[in-house]
């Protein structure tokens, strides 16, 4: 059922550019509060590089913890924009609009949040201009090309790329309706940036064209990122690392993980911004049911990788396996992956009233990213605690303070720029809305008038 | 070709009546027109079936070997005629309005469901204990694999059938209120449609059974696809553990069961009387998705791929000759074209998208690649001599598996008993579905927007 709200282009204007010309109080507070995170954040970093990864809990033979976990996470997060945005044009669900803007923005935020921390992992980032060019020129000691950790910022960088401009290419007609409406500096800088749009024909045409063209060129990109991030672990022999499975499963957990970060956004925008008329309830409904098959397809992957792990009943998989599966506090963590991360989120959404309420699916949504983040963390560690025989030690990870400020920042820095970004773009697009005030109508069937859609062909 | 063949052509429209005429019309008087090919798929299907009872009279339950070919074809109708029915599942579950005149040709295919049962049957037997391998079943006590596949298995076949039948029930009720004149007709649709006279009762819960039905085949298919897959195929092969095949197999039989409708659906449009409502754009639809699963049917099959290629252990090495390079290499090759490299060059074109004829002749390829693959992976495992060895070895590799003549009997006969059963099932269920074409007729309307005119689609739900 729609809840479309009739509203006209004027209306839509000043309701969803109050978010760039208005400066309420809330809007500094939240600032406020999240640059208090940001400044945590740019503490920790501090420290770690001054005293360099000796104040991490990384230590021989565990040499990735909490800040490759993070990066793996944010980049599942950035999954979501393609998702919402690429996959949803294309098969051009309707529902999609109030949320592509939002979905591609913490797309570009959350990758460049999560490219910083292998670089942060390091302990030099500096020395990272090492992963491009040669470590000894008089020495012939080369990056390994056929490595997926060289794959991996090529990547992360492509994607990035063609996200940033996914959101540009979407934000140039409302560029030009906040050039008109502005006047000074403001004015000649959204002009330029808006690139002489004045909405013929012929732009909106291109317009379309330029749309389909980036979300169909971003899918492949959108699967290969995680698809490498996770040959990373895959394409080693540690155990429980070493499966086929991976690519999918890291693919689909991230797209779990980054649309329940949209709802979570879609619930923060609604009441922050005041846009119910927008985000409305059944915008949350569609999202709840395609977050059911996500998640289900999730946990269908989650037990292949599983299952696969045990039934080939071999000592070094089984050891880590009884480790992750038994031991503290990794058997915690797979309780919480399962309940967390399926079954409460899950069981919510299967009811309609429930997909229909907002705070609920706020919580829900915000539970699933509980859950993702410590599968990562369960996914990743325990492999590398344990002995086996490329290794001569085992040993326990204990992630330290710093570690924690980092990744606790993380979050107060993306949700940071998201509300810088809302103060000088809207975070919904006009356009989007307009069309689809134009493609809403009416069908009188019998003495009942349903709500109809234009098909777009 | 038929008339409404071409992109841009906007059909006829179609009244509730005339869809009542054309469904009924197949089913009150079948005729002699098709009876030559009813009778051919018939006697090649009785022949399939003697040679299925000479191989087990001749070979036995121990000869693995010989029911190579039994495994290859049983795979292949499991991922086409059972996994079919799923699109109409989805499609209803996302109330996609171009699923109307599809749904019923997608439920359809279940009805050769006993036909895929009888050949596993057999198979049940002739596959090794699951103790001691490399199984789901992990130190099952009893029964693992073979009874419980027999289970799961029956549990398919028996909710394609019911699926079926429950999707067909208010279009019974229009036949037996149209057979008044038709005493026996009268009765036999008096009996399948159960006293349905459509009260708003009644399709409160043929909803709501279609949806819980829908919902639990998807899930039990998904699953019995995986747990066959598993152990009728990788399980055999030691060091095949790949834990993103069964997930490969899902994807590549729901490929194989869009395929199977693609084609279903230009027969009838072509033969079958339904060009006014299987147009252009039903294909265009349709061939997206199809488009879809061979992308995806790629990323699955180079996920596993990538990791044993580059894990470089010598027993993955040994596993990727046997299935992928040496032994079935060109079977490889084979479905690496059919399957992915020529639907995704064919179909990349929304001109070809548009028309009938591209789309069907991926489905073709599709359907021969999904083949070729079934042979790569039930025939490398049904070769291997010791399923129960813990390593593949290179001096075990096995050998490409030759087909007898009874295996080449029983591919051809178990082929044609599937599409017996298909045709046999047309006879008696009204095409295409009449409730829901009708149903959908109230909810499209063309209006004119500024210069164009536009369909528009009413969401009553």
């Amino acid at each position: 059922m729609q809840e479309r709200v009739i509203m006209s282009d004027q209306e839509i204007n000043n309701e969803l550019l109050r978010s760039v010309f208005e400066h309420p109080l809330r809007f500094w507070v939240g600032a406020g509060v999240l640059g208090i995170f940001a400044a945590m954040w740019l503490i920790s970093l501090s420290w770690l590089i001054y005293w360099g990864v000796g104040v991490t809990g990384l230590n021989r033979p565990v040499y990735w913890g909490f800040l490759i976990t993070n990066f793996v996470f944010w980049v599942g997060i950035s999954h979501a924009g393609t998702m919402i945005s690429s996959i949803l044009r294309l098969t051009q669900a309707e529902w999609r609009r109030p949320v592509v803007r939002a979905a591609e923005v913490m797309t570009v935020f959350s990758l460049g949040t999560a490219a910083l921390f292998p670089l942060i992992h390091t302990g030099r980032p500096w020395r990272a201009v090492y992963w491009v060019f040669p470590y000894d020129f008089m020495r012939d000691v080369f990056p390994n090309v056929r490595s997926p950790l060289i794959w991996d910022p090529s990547a992360i960088f492509t994607y990035l790329t063609g996200s940033a401009l996914f959101v540009y290419t979407a934000l140039i007609p409302d560029l030009a309706v906040i050039r008109d409406r502005s006047t000074g500096l403001r004015r000649t800088i959204y002009g330029a940036l808006a690139l002489g749009w004045t909405g013929n024909t012929r732009q909106w045409k291109l317009q379309g064209i330029a749309g389909v063209l980036i979300s169909a060129l971003i899918l492949p990109v959108f699967v290969s990122v995680h698809s490498i991030v996770s040959w990373d672990f895959a394409v080693s022999i540690v155990p429980i690392w070493h499966a086929t499975v991976f690519a999918p499963y890291f693919v689909v957990g991230a797209v779990h993980s980054g649309v329940s970060a949209v709802l979570t956004l879609m619930a923060g925008m609604r009441w922050f911004f005041k846009w119910e008329k927008f985000i409305r309830p059944e915008h949350f409904d569609a999202v709840g049911r395609l977050l059911i098959v996500i998640a289900t397809v999730w946990l269908y992957f989650f037990f292949l990788d599983f299952v696969f792990a045990i039934a080939a009943e071999e000592t070094r998989e089984l050891a880590v396996m009884e480790r992750r599966v038994f031991e503290w506090p990794y058997w915690f963590l797979l309780v919480e992956i399962i309940i967390l991360g399926y079954l409460i989120p899950v069981g919510m959404w299967l009811k309609r009233s429930v997909r229909r309420n907002i705070k609920l699916m706020f919580w829900s949504s915000l539970l699933v990213n509980v859950a993702m983040w410590s599968e990562r963390y369960w996914l990743i560690v325990p492999g590398i605690e344990r002995k086996y025989e490329l290794k001569f030690s085992w040993s326990f990870y204990n992630p330290q303070l710093v570690e924690l400020g980092l990744v606790v920042g993380s979050f107060g820095i993306v949700v940071f720029l998201l509300l810088m970004f809302s103060k000088l773009f809207p975070p919904i697009v006009l356009w989007e809305e307009k069309e689809g005030q134009r493609f809403a109508a009416n069908v009188k069937i019998g003495q009942a008038v349903v709500p109809a859609i234009v098909k777009e062909e | 070709m038929a008339e409404h063949a071409h992109a841009g052509h906007v059909a006829p429209e179609i009244t509730a009546r005339q869809t009542i005429e054309d469904a009924t019309r197949r089913v009150v008087s079948t005729g002699a027109k098709f009876a030559t090919l009813d009778i051919a798929l018939g006697v090649l299907g009785a022949i399939g079936l003697i040679a299925l009872v000479l191989n087990l009279i001749i070979e036995g339950t121990g000869n693995r070997e010989a029911w190579g070919y039994t495994a290859i074809v049983a795979g292949y109708l499991m991922s086409s005629v059972l996994s079919a029915p799923i699109l109409a599942v989805l499609l209803r579950l996302t109330r996609s309005d171009w699923r109307r005149p599809l749904s019923r040709i997608a439920e359809i295919q279940a009805a050769a469901g006993i036909v895929v049962y009888i050949l596993y049957l057999p198979l049940f037997f002739a596959i090794p204990e699951a103790e001691g391998r490399f199984t789901v079943w992990v130190e099952w006590p009893w029964g693992a694999p073979g009874f419980f596949s027999a289970v799961v298995l029956g549990l398919l076949v028996f909710g394609g059938y019911a699926l079926l039948y429950i999707s067909a029930i208010p279009d019974f009720a229009i036949v037996r209120d149209r057979s008044h004149d038709n005493l026996p007709r009268f009765e036999r649709y008096s009996r399948l449609a159960r006293g349905w006279y459509g009260n708003l009762r009644q399709w409160s819960v043929h909803r709501a059974g279609l949806g819980v039905l829908g919902g639990a085949y998807l899930i039990l298919y998904i699953w019995t696809v995986s747990l066959f897959f598993w152990d009728f195929g990788l399980s055999l092969v030691p060091s095949w553990r790949s834990s993103v095949f069964p997930g490969f197999a899902a994807m590549s039989s729901l490929q194989t069961g869009l395929a199977l409708i693609i084609v279903t659906m230009y027969a009838l449009q072509r033969w079958g009387g339904l060009q006014d409502y299987l147009t252009w754009d039903y294909f265009w639809s349709i061939s997206k998705l199809l488009l879809t699963t061979s992308l995806l049917w790629f990323y699955l099959w180079f996920s596993e791929f990538m990791i044993y290629w580059y894990g470089r252990k010598p027993d993955e090495i040994n596993v990727l000759e046997l299935v992928m390079f040496d032994v079935y290499g060109l079977p490889m090759l084979l479905t690496f074209l059919l399957n992915f490299a020529l639907p995704l060059f064919i179909l990349m074109w929304n001109r070809v998208r548009k028309t009938i004829g591209g789309p069907t002749l991926v489905a073709c390829l599709v359907l021969v690649g999904t083949f070729i693959d079934r042979l790569r992976i039930f025939g490398a495992a049904w070769g291997v001599e010791n399923p129960f060895a813990h390593e593949m070895e290179a001096d075990n590799i096995p050998d490409f598996l030759v087909p007898s003549v009874l295996d080449i009997l029983i591919v051809i006969g178990s082929l044609a008993a599937a599409a017996f059963c298909v045709r046999m099932a047309l006879r008696i269920v009204p095409l295409p579905s009449i409730w829901e074409v009708s149903g959908g007729i109230g909810l499209r309307v063309r209006r004119q927007y500024l210069n164009h005119p536009v369909t528009v689609i009413a969401k009553p739900e």
